[in-house]
């Protein structure tokens, strides 16, 4: 579906402080993609 | 006599259930406001999942390289596959055999830019967005009611879609 240069992408990993689900995202209006809850946290 | 195309800023008002189709000569694009916060997901070929946030004034953009009826059904599909199933986006790796077969390519946010010299794809990271030679260089910024483009616009339309 798509041919993207993946490593030039600035995503961030967050953590769902409610249902524990690590990811990677970027935008402003970060939820979390499992249970939809807006407690997350920015990993380093 | 003879005429020069001339570059200039418009703006198109855009509602959630309609999309914009600028039509080109050998390629088309469609554009749609998400209409409400919403993710893409992007599975990639390191076995890892990207989540794209978008806002409600966001837009999903299609670029197809033929021009037609077809092409428009075939971008609508997208954007209905994209905003109400939520089907996630899958990325080839680079120079995979199969990326010659792609009719469409997809890119969303609130600035997308056309470009006919790179490679069939999206490439998020730069906002660009490889399309067809004469919508090559239309800039489009995503505006409260709609869109924002600038650049020479020949030919578009807005049709009402199915939600």
């Amino acid at each position: 579906m798509a041919d993207i240069k993946m490593k030039k992408l600035k995503t961030k990993r967050y953590k769902c402080l409610d249902c524990g689900n690590e990811f990677k995202g970027i935008g402003k209006r970060v939820v979390c993609p499992s249970c939809q809850s807006e407690n997350v946290k920015e990993l380093d | 006599m003879s005429f020069m195309s001339v570059r200039k800023r418009q703006r198109i008002r855009l509602d959630p259930d309609e999309i914009l189709f600028l039509i080109g000569s050998s390629g088309e694009l469609g554009l749609a406001k998400t209409g409400r916060s919403m993710e893409i997901f992007i599975g990639t070929p390191e076995k890892e999942e990207i989540v794209v946030f978008l806002d409600k004034d966001d837009l999903i953009a299609v670029s197809t390289f033929n021009v037609g009826l077809r092409e428009e059904k075939g971008i609508k599909s997208m954007i209905y596959l994209l905003k109400e199933f939520s089907s996630p986006v899958i990325v080839l790796p680079e120079n995979h055999p199969t990326s010659k077969r792609l009719k469409m390519v997809v890119a969303c946010g609130n600035h997308i830019r056309l470009d006919c010299n790179v490679q069939a794809g999206t490439h998020p990271e730069q906002d660009i967005l490889c399309s067809c030679q004469d919508l090559s260089g239309l800039d489009i910024k995503a505006v409260p009611d709609g869109v924002e483009i600038d650049g020479v616009l020949k030919d578009f339309k807005v049709e009402k879609v199915d939600q």
